[in-house]
């Protein structure tokens, strides 16, 4: 087993010690009563998709300085672990919404530009499958990642800068104490987790990257040059 | 109270639920992806 993945089982462990705090041990809260519960998976989870975010743009500007090909799969780990993380935070935050704001969707700063987020970081993924010279995919892709994090703080300090429907930032000094442990549990859990995915990631971009760089992986001579020295 | 909110644990439920399926399932892909690759 790789360092990563005792990482990444650290991670579950953590998480599910968390959930359980949060779900049957921390109190309800105050106004939201038990659907609170839902901020100890749904906190975590925005708070690692961006520190995703974070791991593939500074892999990106690796990539671009040195070509090295472990920086380009490492933005590739990362950007797909962000997608799955955006994507499902957007979905838990959807189902907290309903009770307490009376819907599912609504296009409050935050959500909207999380939603950009997620279209931006997804499309990076396409290009990435569907360009096939590799230097070419290593730089168009880590040049769409530097100008998609772009986006990163405007989600980040959305609901500060606006006057947002969605809450700002709470801290420590905010929370209930009883509160706090479960949210920081979690968010561990959520990171060891992602970097066990982002490990296991990294090392499948890795391995298509060598099998690109085989010798079997090279393009056929073409015919007509074959023709041309036959000739006399 | 106004403003408080009763019940909603199926929809605490419905979102721990599908969180763990959906970490549950991206680890099933990343292992078969790693297997094929």
């Amino acid at each position: 087993m790789k360092s990563y993945h005792f990482i990444g089982v650290f991670g579950l462990v953590l998480l599910a010690v968390a959930h359980y705090m949060g779900l049957f041990v921390a109190p309800a809260e105050a106004m939201m009563q038990n659907v609170g519960r839902i901020l100890y998976v749904h906190v975590p989870t925005a708070w690692v998709a961006l520190v995703c975010y974070l791991i593939a743009f500074v892999s990106a500007i690796g990539a671009l300085w040195s070509g090295r090909r472990g920086w380009d799969a490492t933005a590739e780990g990362a950007t797909e672990v962000g997608v799955v993380l955006t994507a499902l935070l957007l979905f838990q935050g959807s189902v907290w919404g309903y009770p307490t704001w009376g819907v599912w969707w609504t296009w409050d700063p935050r959500l909207t530009t999380s939603a950009i987020l997620l279209i931006a970081f997804a499309v990076i993924l396409l290009l990435r499958s569907i360009i096939e010279q590799p230097e070419r995919r290593l730089l168009v892709s880590s040049v769409a990642t530097i100008v998609a994090f772009v986006d990163v703080p405007i989600v980040y300090y959305a609901a500060d800068w606006w006057n947002s429907l969605h809450q700002n930032h709470s801290s420590p000094d905010t929370v209930s104490p009883d509160m706090v442990l479960p949210l920081r549990l979690a968010a561990f859990g959520m990171l060891f987790i992602s970097i066990g995915f982002i490990g296991a990631r990294r090392a499948i971009a890795l391995r298509r990257l060598e099998a690109e760089d085989s010798p079997e992986a090279l393009p056929e001579r073409p015919e007509a040059l074959i023709l041309n020295e036959e000739s006399p | 109270m106004d403003g408080v909110i009763v019940g909603g644990w199926e929809y605490v439920y419905t979102v721990y639920g599908v969180t763990w399926a959906v970490l549950a399932l991206y680890a099933l892909s990343l292992y078969l992806r790693g297997r094929n690759a």
